[in-house]
């Protein structure tokens, strides 16, 4: 039931805060039942769209149509009624009630003042039906994964007759099969004639499942183009203003000797782990979102416990039993939750940086600030970290610079071994290719470097050797340079079976 | 969902129900006087009047706030009720007690929606106004009601069950009425549950808690309005020590201190626990000061137990 | 191969996009928005509004009284400032105080210089008790505290027999609390002077105080860098507690007696004076200069009853509305900061 009429318009919509603008003459159309992707680096104004959208910001100027009526929403209210639901990275359920009142939450159905609790449920398992997801309508929703969690979100705004379904960065925490059962669900929904706006920084992924792209930079809407037709080069030249030559940056360097070697590794969620990697490679793990990677390394860097197992440091057998040990023994770890485990988010960018390395600035235990001072400033200049002022506090930052602190926070000591988890989650493709350059430069000057990824083209591109791992065991060790994308997804997936 | 994960969460959800148990044999081992039908009939009464400041604040605590303020709420009631008494005679004593109720539940329930101020500081603050408030009313020192009937409300019986048990047994019902079976109760427990969540799901959270709020303020004048009638005196320093106890109660109850989890059954249950224990060491003689001791000792036992049905529930829920 | 830490900090980018330094410059707006601007204002027009409309107020002996007064709380508050930035809670601290001010007491029998050292390590381990509960065992802060409130309290009580003792008469004992350093400046407040530079110094100058506004911050990263929520929090504790021992012995000699209902109120005092001076209850923010200045305010305030005339029962009530109002505005302060989701 495709309809070639724009379900929405935005036109000539301008948005400041105080001292910055954040929408500059910002126009799009959507059309009824079509996927829109949305694209553009942190900070290029997509958030603010959405916000003004949704009613959570009014707009200074400009025109919003939705059916070819002019809106404007002082509230979330009043986009809800008018059929515009956002779903967020951030789940929005109530963990500790159960599906059905999750979905209806908003209109819980009533019969002489009390809850029909029987009607909810009905409902509830029809809209479960529908989306095919065999979960049981009174499962807790804290209970499920947070892919099913995104579906209840799903079926509470399809509960609520929504028609302009917003999802920002919905893929970031799904594994591939879950992906596809999302894409699934926005093909059948499109049938049904909703309308998807899709923001994501996963440009293969908006190429898949988007009709047209609308690029934004600078607060600008730069172009829209036909997704049939739009060349990834041609995607992210229209974000960045240039192209990027060269995009994951490998350097040649020296592969020295083993630095790290881990034997029979076993902890809650992995079992007989070993590997080894040596100073100047780049080794990668890869496997499905839950295989157990960022639980190994959790276990290696101490955050975990492991049950058994050892850990050899340039050939002495070492004993970690907290962070505070791995520290010690020159190990860093890029966590992959940098808000809640990598950054204190209330503090300045100067303390974030220092955080992991006090020692090198202090004497007798007094803090020199002078020599802290210099230290960050460098860093900052040299890991090109956009903050006005080292004392600014991180929260502000944009997503890609809050990672080059934490990255900045581990460098200042000097690792030997640096593990990144989920490096460039949720950060847009300029600041993706600056960590990609600085990785390269860390293996050069002979750092051993692990990297935990789902994004299997960043592995391929940056890896010389890629471990893949499934249920916690490790499946294959391979040589990028002998490898293919299929070989590595095989591996990953438990064994050769898959071709 | 495994079957000991399964019997462990059940346990430790319903461990108020053990409690209660053991120390119902307890209190027949400690003596033949726990059983006598003076002493329960104290313990019933002593239970619905701490029972009646629960029912309030469980709603309050089933959001995942707090309020310290009830307990110089009852005391500054109690004072009004007397005054009250003094002014407008015997029927006033109650109605005066329970539009002013208003005031003070409004004042906590905006400092926390509107203006966003973290519950236990708020009524941290709130607390000591109240508090200046019965002071000032009571000029200091507690007061007399000159009113002889003043005992007649607390020691009124229907049917031959002391009044305060009647209000508290309908009180209790319609507070699981409401936390069941309509919109209100649900939406309490969504916001309790998360309240961004339930915020974006189009829940009013700034009406739930405001009301949640009426309603702890209003159960804390009923209580001080027969206070005063028992004991025909207001104090302003009545209620310092109740607070403590009663979310004590609440928690030991199975209320989370986290929101979202918990309900009036199991309150009950917890009032009735701590009661049988004043009662216990009454009983038993205690003085004061042991008393305190005891108590303190409690509620570090309760802390212990809501620590380690916390992690529990986190173990059950971070299995898919 | 050898990592260099100058080869680090020689990395050059190829996509060069050099940041011009922001000139810091003075501006009005900055000084409005420094830490602490309005508690700051606050205490001045406070100051001036009981200076002009008293004659007792602005007289040197009087503001020494203020002092004086405040010294005792404001050593606790120094110590209490620590637990609450690393992002726990101490309620049990007025009851402390009350203990190891009898545990002072009853030494002043015995020995002088035990009467000196031992409440301090009593209130050290009533601190270590605290520690342990929610620094290991991880329960809440703010019950927990309740809970041991009421057990030191007992103890208090039981040690004293449940009515207030004398101490043993002894010239330099009485010194502490109630002598005068050069003639005019009170022992307390110089004991008090000195505890605030050396905890201002511990928080803002050493890697100590940077672990405590860390782990106060963002447990979870602090935990990831290496440092330790358990130690931190319980040493936080036992600082908290050995302080409010101090503050015992100084209240000891000031009366030269132990009461134990006196501790009762202590800690709102605290939360007010730490509230005012900007310290968050979630951690990771505030300053022993914020501290101060709130204990200020409420030294001057509660002299300016005295002054004014005001009975004890309506100081609660403004006591009450300021720490409200002192709250509401720190909130809505942070809110426009956008440091408050």
């Amino acid at each position: 039931m495709k309809n070639n009429q724009y379900i929405l318009e935005v036109n000539g919509v301008d948005k400041s805060f105080p001292g910055v603008k954040a929408l500059s003459q910002v126009s799009l159309r959507v059309r009824s039942g079509e996927v829109m992707g949305i694209v553009g680096e942190n900070g290029a104004g997509k958030s603010t769209l959405i916000k003004v959208l949704t009613g959570i910001h009014q707009r200074d100027s400009g025109s919003v149509r939705i059916d070819g009526k002019e809106v404007r929403f002082q509230s979330t209210q009043d986009a809800l009624d008018r059929g515009v639901v956002c779903i967020y990275q951030e789940i929005n359920i109530v963990p500790l009630l159960d599906v059905g009142k999750n979905i209806f939450l908003h209109n819980l159905p009533m019969k002489f003042r009390r809850l029909d609790r029987k009607v909810m449920y009905q409902k509830t398992r029809r809209i479960l039906e529908d989306l095919e997801m065999n979960i049981s309508e009174r499962e807790l929703a804290g209970n499920l994964s947070i892919a099913q969690q995104q579906m209840i979100e799903i079926a509470r705004a399809i509960s609520r007759d929504a028609r302009i379904i917003i999802m920002d960065e919905p893929t970031s925490s799904l594994s591939e099969k879950e992906v596809r059962i999302l894409f699934r669900v926005i093909r059948s929904l499109k049938e049904k004639g909703i309308t998807f706006l899709f923001v994501s920084h996963k440009i293969d992924e908006i190429k898949e499942i988007t009709d047209h792209i609308t690029i934004f930079r600078d607060g600008c809407t730069i172009a829209e183009l036909d997704t049939k037709t739009a060349q990834v080069d041609q995607i992210i030249h229209h974000m960045i203003g240039r192209t990027i030559e060269n995009y994951y940056n490998k350097l040649p360097s020296i592969i020295g000797n083993v630095v790290l070697k881990v034997e029979n590794f076993s902890g809650k969620r992995f079992k007989d782990v070993s590997f080894e990697v040596r100073s100047g490679e780049v080794l990668g793990f890869f496997g499905l979102v839950g295989a157990g990677r960022s639980e190994i390394m959790r276990a290696i860097f101490g955050v975990d416990p492991h049950f058994k197992g050892n850990v050899v440091m340039t050939g002495r057998q070492i004993n970690i039993q907290s962070p505070k040990d791995a520290i010690h023994y020159g190990i860093g770890l890029v966590p992959e939750d940098r808000k809640h485990e990598g950054l204190v988010l209330n503090l300045s960018v100067m303390i974030n940086t220092t955080m992991a390395s006090l020692q090198s600035i202090q004497y007798m235990g007094v803090i020199n600030s002078k020599k802290e001072r210099n230290e960050v400033l460098q860093y900052k200049n040299n890991l090109q970290i956009k903050t006005p002022d080292i004392k600014q506090l991180v929260a502000n930052l944009s997503g890609g610079n809050q990672q080059k602190v934490v990255v900045a926070k581990w460098l200042m000591n000097a690792p030997k071994v640096l593990i990144l988890d989920e490096p460039t989650r949720g950060i847009d493709v300029g600041t993706k290719a600056e960590i990609y350059s600085l990785i390269s430069k860390l293996a050069k000057l002979g750092v051993a470097i692990i990297i935990v990824s789902s994004e299997l083209p960043e592995l391929m591109g940056l890896c010389d050797r890629i471990m893949t791992v499934y249920e916690g065991r490790i499946t294959g060790v391979l040589n990028v340079n002998e490898t293919t994308d299929a070989e590595v997804l095989s591996y990953a997936l438990g064994g050769l079976n898959v071709r | 969902m495994k079957k000991k994960q399964k019997l462990l969460l059940w346990l430790s959800d319903n461990s108020i129900f053990f409690l209660l148990s053991i120390i119902l044999v307890l209190a027949a081992l400690v003596g033949k006087s726990f059983y006598t039908k003076a002493n329960l009939m104290l313990l019933l009464k002593e239970t619905s009047l701490y029972g009646i400041i629960a029912i309030g604040i469980t709603f309050v605590l089933l959001l995942g706030f707090t309020d310290m303020s009830i307990g110089p709420q009852v005391s500054m009631f109690s004072v009004i009720a007397i005054l009250a008494s003094q002014r407008f005679g015997l029927a006033s004593m109650v109605l005066s007690c329970v539009l002013l109720s208003i005031i003070s539940g409004l004042l906590n329930g905006l400092l926390v929606s509107k203006v966003h101020v973290v519950p236990f500081i708020t009524t941290l603050g709130t607390m000591t106004v109240f508090k200046g408030i019965a002071l000032i009313l009571a000029g200091g020192k507690p007061i007399a009601s000159s009113l002889l009937t003043v005992y007649d409300i607390y020691t009124y019986e229907l049917l031959g069950v002391p009044i305060s048990i009647v209000v508290f047994l309908i009180f209790l019902i319609i507070a699981a009425y409401l936390l069941y079976f309509t919109k209100f109760g649900l939406q309490v427990y969504a916001c309790g549950g998360n309240l961004e969540s339930a915020k974006a799901a189009g829940i009013n959270t700034d009406r739930i808690t405001i009301i949640c709020y009426l309603l702890s303020a209003f159960c804390a004048s009923c209580a001080g309005a027969f206070y005063a009638s028992r004991m025909g005196v207001g104090s302003p320093v009545l209620g310092d020590n109740y607070t403590l106890p009663v979310i004590a109660s609440c928690v030991i109850g199975g209320i989370r201190s986290t929101g979202g989890k918990g309900n009036f059954v199991k309150t009950f249950c917890g009032v009735l626990f701590m009661q049988i224990i004043y009662n216990l060491m009454a009983m038993s003689g205690f003085d004061a000061y042991t008393q305190y001791f005891v108590i303190g000792v409690v509620i570090l036992g309760v802390l212990f137990l809501d620590k380690y049905t916390e992690k529990v529930q986190k173990i059950n829920l971070a299995q898919e | 191969m050898i990592i260099q830490k100058q080869q680090y900090t020689n990395l050059h980018a190829d996509l060069q996009r050099t940041v011009p330094e922001h000139q810091e410059k003075f501006t009005f707006r900055k000084l409005m928005r420094t830490q602490n601007i309005g508690t700051i204002l606050i205490l001045v027009l406070l100051f001036a509004a009981c200076s002009l409309t008293t004659e007792t107020f602005f007289k040197f002996n009087n503001i020494m009284n203020i002092t004086r007064q405040v010294s005792m709380v404001g050593i606790m508050a120094c110590g209490v400032t620590f637990v609450i930035i690393s992002g726990s809670l101490d309620l049990s601290i007025g009851q402390i105080y009350m203990l190891t001010s009898i545990v002072a007491c009853k030494l002043t029998h015995v020995n002088i210089l035990l009467a000196i050292l031992l409440p301090i390590a009593a209130g050290a381990l009533c601190g270590l008790l605290n520690g342990v509960l929610v620094g290991y065992f991880r329960l809440h802060p703010l019950i927990t505290t309740m809970g041991t409130q009421s057990i030191f309290l007992a103890l208090g009580y039981a040690l004293s027999e449940g009515h207030p003792i004398r101490a043993a008469e002894n010239e330099f004992f009485r010194q502490i609390g109630q002598g005068n350093i050069l003639g005019c400046i009170p022992v307390p407040s110089l004991i008090f002077a000195l505890i605030v530079a050396f905890t201002w110094f511990l928080l803002k100058k050493t890697t100590y105080g940077r672990k405590v506004y860390l782990v106060g911050g963002n447990p979870e990263a602090a935990r990831f860098s290496g440092f330790s929520f358990v130690k931190v929090t319980m040493i936080n504790y036992i600082f908290a507690g050995a302080l409010a021992g101090l503050s015992g012995i100084v209240v000891c000699s000031r009366m030269m007696s132990g009461v134990p209902s006196m501790g009762t109120g202590y800690e709102f005092q605290v939360m007010t004076a730490v509230i005012l001076g900007g310290v968050s209850f979630s951690g990771g923010k505030g300053s022993i200069f914020g501290t101060l200045i709130g204990m200020l305010i409420v030294g001057v305030l509660n002299n300016s009853y005295i002054q004014w005339g005001i009975p004890s029962s309506v100081q609660y009530f403004f006591q009450g509305v300021i720490f409200i109002i002192a709250v509401v505005l720190d909130t809505m302060h942070e809110r426009k900061l956008g440091l408050v989701s």
